[in-house]
């Protein structure tokens, strides 16, 4: 196969040494965001499961002029001139969201957002919910449970991620084409873990790349504008944002006329006829209760990565304003970058599917930082290092693995701390959060204990995969929706008791059928205690059970078939 | 394999160079899409570009830098491309 031409042996050596520090430096952080990530995929799953009020059917007839009375009535008053969305019903939750300000005393207003559930119109503030597994999740992909610098924490992995990406790019250039079709698990463990790392590399690019890119614009963002904001529009971050919004030049009086006969479930029901195939995602508005109010239907179709629309209307005779609306699939490039690469990100376009490959190369994506960490240390596990040295390489490689394998366990434990402790408990999600995380440091804890990464790879699978088993019994003990039960009314609860099924049986068949772990330990030894000299070693040669190929039996043989000419 | 040694810089070089590529090569980022912004008739689309390509241009001169062997060079490099922009920003 042809080979590309690579870089210089100077250039090789600095790239490949940023390329190793930058990936030890994130590697943990990243193998946290991408795990996190993962799972926030199946966001509304998740949700669905969780939080038992939302196992209902979406109400096909919903007042929403009634629902936002209610919510007006528990908060002593909305400031409607202020902008109040509502999350209407949809396929993607059964219960209505609102988002709006209040006024204080001291005539400044605040934000306010809770759930209204549409059977009862009971309303529950969203900083005080009942139920926390996906938002704990959610929150842990971008750090957020780090106060103030959380974020830009996050941002910066991705950025340094973008660099590893691409230094690993250049260094590994040369062999590209070639290595593409290295899919080999037999050799030394250097050989094993330096083609896995480089093949799924190769393969899982294009997904990282837009990983690496839309992650670091979320985490960045300010850090990007704020010198373009601050020279060419010398600071004023309205006049920027009036730019990109086209809405942002209607304006609503404040002293405007009352008008009480808003009928925002008629309307809804208009743009759903008039757009057969969409579905409102939400509807901002203006001066709500007002003559001149305004409103701002999101809708979407789920399908396209493009086919997201705001359509503006007056809200007393509802007629759609055009030149201040988003069409969907006809929007120009300044009103669809964000848009374009939110719904990269969140992989909310092409359906189920597509979450489903992403969730996929998120795993393989994790892989390859755990392999990078392998390479790092294999190679250095090497008598031209000290045996100090050695022996930090190696602790910290037992402590990266132990953080990042025990969040396998660790998730299904939130998931049963979910259903175990009651709803009705008070401050029940504090103690969800605390048993997640303390339990994760234990397991981290009992990690380090395990001196050899076969053994901790096969321990954690072990106690994940039968506190995986446990998910969906709990579940169905308690909610008493069993997956089978709830598959066609519930597909999104019984979809995530499949998922930890299945996660529970593949642990157990590979941590009884497939893994051999070794008893030796991975912890270095110096020369001199060595019972055997060093040169006599055999490399271990195997990760998996398996028959030796002649080659490995006939050594000799084999030799000579290789010299053989014909061949 | 790691990296060999004889082939990195080490000490203040080093050290200049990590500099380089975080706080000159982001500014000469910003530098170069401030520029590009001041001198088209609209530059919404060019703002908005920046938001992905910032990061592309971003790591990209933080490669550059260490590809070139010595730190002074990087650091004229990013200090000529800011002051090449800044021409285009303060003087036009």
């Amino acid at each position: 196969m042809k080979k590309l031409r690579g870089l210089g042996t100077r250039t090789y050596n600095a790239l490949f040494h940023t390329h190793t520090v930058a990936g030890i430096v994130i590697s943990f952080a990243l193998f946290v965001i991408f795990y996190a990530g993962a799972y926030s995929f199946f966001r509304h799953e998740v949700e669905q499961w969780e939080n038992t009020d939302m196992r209902q059917p979406v109400p096909e007839s919903f007042n929403y002029d009634l629902a936002l009375k209610k919510v007006d009535s528990v908060y002593g008053g909305l400031n409607y001139h202020q902008n109040t969305t509502i999350r209407v019903p949809n396929s993607e939750s059964p219960l209505m969201y609102v988002y709006g300000a209040i006024d204080k005393t001291d005539s400044t207003t605040e934000r306010m957002a809770a759930y209204i559930n549409p059977t009862d119109l009971s309303v529950q503030d969203v900083r005080d919910p009942l139920t926390t597994v996906n938002n704990t999740i959610y929150f842990l992909h971008y750090f957020r449970q780090i106060p103030v610098i959380g974020l830009y924490v996050s941002g910066f992995v991705a950025l340094f991620f973008l660099f590893a990406i691409i230094t690993g790019l250049l260094i590994h250039w040369q062999n590209l084409l070639t290595k593409f079709y290295a899919f080999i698990k037999e050799g030394q463990w250097k050989t094993i873990w330096t083609n896995a790392h480089t093949v799924l590399g190769v393969i899982g690019l294009p997904f990282q790349l837009i990983y690496a890119v839309t992650g670091a614009f979320f985490g960045l963002l300010i850090i990007i504008l704020l010198p373009a904001a601050a020279i060419l529009y010398e600071g004023d971050q309205e006049k920027l944002v009036n730019k990109v919004n086209p809405a942002a030049a209607l304006k609503v009086d404040e002293n405007a006329k009352d008008y009480e006969h808003h009928q925002l479930t008629a309307l809804a029901t208009q743009i759903n006829r008039e757009y057969p195939g969409f579905e409102i995602g939400s509807v901002r508005m203006q001066n709500y209760g007002k003559e001149d109010a305004l409103a701002f239907w999101n809708i979407t179709d789920h399908k396209g990565i493009l086919s997201d629309g705001s359509l503006a209307m007056r809200l007393k005779d509802g007629k759609v304003l055009e030149e201040y609306s988003l069409i969907p699939n006809e929007r120009d490039y300044s009103y669809s970058v964000i848009n374009f690469i939110t719904k990269l990100h969140f992989a909310s376009f092409g359906g189920y599917t597509m979450r489903v490959i992403y969730f996929v190369l998120a795993m393989i994506t994790c892989f390859m930082i755990i392999s990078g960490v392998l390479i790092w240390r294999t190679a250095r596990d090497h008598s031209k290092y000290t045996y100090k040295q050695r022996l930090f390489h190696h602790r910290v490689t037992k402590i990266y693995l132990a953080i990042c394998l025990s969040m396998f366990p660790a998730f299904a434990i939130i998931f049963l701390a979910n259903k175990l402790v009651p709803l009705d408990l008070d401050g029940r999600v504090d103690l969800v959060n605390q048993i997640f995380f303390l339990s994760w440091l234990a397991l981290t804890i009992l990690g380090s204990f395990w001196n050899n990464y076969g053994k901790q790879n096969r321990n954690y699978l072990l106690i994940g995969g039968l506190l995986a088993l446990v998910v969906p019994l709990a579940n169905g003990v308690i909610t008493g929706d069993w997956f089978w039960q709830v598959l066609l009314t519930y597909p999104k609860v019984a979809g995530v008791d499949i998922f930890w099924c299945t996660a529970g049986i593949t642990s157990i068949y590979l941590v009884f059928r497939v893994l051999k772990v070794s008893d030796q330990s991975n912890t270095p030894v110096k020369k001199d205690e060595m019972l055997i000299p060093p040169s006599e070693i055999q490399p271990e040669k195997t990760f998996m059970k398996r028959k030796l190929t002649k080659r490995e039996m006939e050594p000799e043989l084999a030799i000579i078939s290789s010299l053989d000419p014909k061949k | 394999m790691p990296a060999r040694s004889k082939y990195l810089s080490s000490g203040w070089t080093r050290l200049s160079k990590v500099l380089a590529m975080l706080f000159g090569a982001y500014a000469a980022t910003a530098a170069l899409h401030i520029a590009l912004a001041k001198n088209v008739t609209n530059d919404v689309p060019v703002l908005l570009t920046s938001t992905y390509s910032s990061f592309l241009c971003w790591v990209g001169l933080m490669v550059l830098v260490f590809i070139i062997k010595k730190a002074w060079v990087s650091w004229a490099v990013l200090l000529g491309l800011i002051g090449f922009s800044s021409l285009f920003i303060f003087v036009t």
